[in-house]
């Protein structure tokens, strides 16, 4: 499962596309829209993608992650258009054998995603809004 | 952080046709230079020898809004502003990516 949808995402069928008798761990990393930035209040996140793009850089995330952890399954949606405080905008669910490729792949899934997927983000606060990039890894955002 | 994946992407190839035979490309631009431009794709005329970079400084003149390190991308692959465009080519500019 790698797809960008455009209303909620449906956690458990994600963390369901990773599950198997072999997998003795599954991480479910869900990218959740937070009420403050700097201080500001925000009201709600939107975001845009270049769909029919996304959905093949998503692919070619997964399969450099199956090139590094052969043994761990990647599944990837993210959400477009408005995304409420406490909902995700963002999921991503691994399973592996063991916890160590699980962390590892989730992780370098997650950076690429933040480094690569074509998709942007508005904030939309109580006085004004703002498209937010993402900040390199390690540094927030 | 500027988008940096297209030299590997095998995707879809963008549709083209008549609007290339008459001269034309298309431009896709998304989040703060989609509002700019009122629109997600405009089709311009193809101006001889003109670049991307060229092209972005045409339809995204400094003076009408702020200058974003944008990423050129023509025909599904990242190229650099000194790129040549032909008609019937689609030519994306992407702000800084966003997403998480």
């Amino acid at each position: 499962m790698l797809a960008v949808v455009d209303g909620a995402i449906d956690v458990a069928a994600v963390r369901a596309a990773v599950d198997a008798a072999g997998h003795g761990a599954i991480l479910v990393f869900e990218g959740v829209a937070r009420d403050t930035f700097e201080g500001r209040r925000v009201l709600r996140l939107e975001y845009e993608a270049w769909a029919e793009v996304a959905e093949p850089v998503l692919q070619a995330i997964a399969a450099e992650s199956g090139e590094r952890w052969p043994d761990a399954r990647v599944a990837v949606v993210h959400r477009t258009g408005v995304v409420a405080i406490g909902e995700p905008s963002l999921v991503i669910a691994v399973g592996a054998p063991h916890r160590p490729e699980a962390f590892d792949a989730c992780r370098f899934v997650l950076e690429a995603v933040k480094d690569r997927l074509p998709v942007w983000k508005k904030e939309i606060y109580e006085d004004g809004s703002a498209w937010k990039a993402n900040a390199p890894a390690g540094q927030g955002g | 952080m500027i988008c940096r994946f297209f030299d590997r992407i095998e995707g879809d190839p963008p549709v083209t046709g008549m609007d290339g035979e008459q001269g034309h490309v298309r431009v896709r631009v998304f989040a703060a230079l989609r509002e700019r431009a009122g629109s997600s794709e405009l089709v311009v005329p193809v101006v001889p020898g003109e670049t991307v970079g060229a092209l972005y400084a045409r339809l995204f003149p400094a003076e009408g809004g702020p200058v974003l390190p944008v990423a050129f991308v023509r025909n599904r692959a990242q190229v650099g502003a000194d790129a040549a465009i032909e008609a019937g080519d689609e030519v994306a500019f992407l702000p800084p990516v966003g997403g998480g």
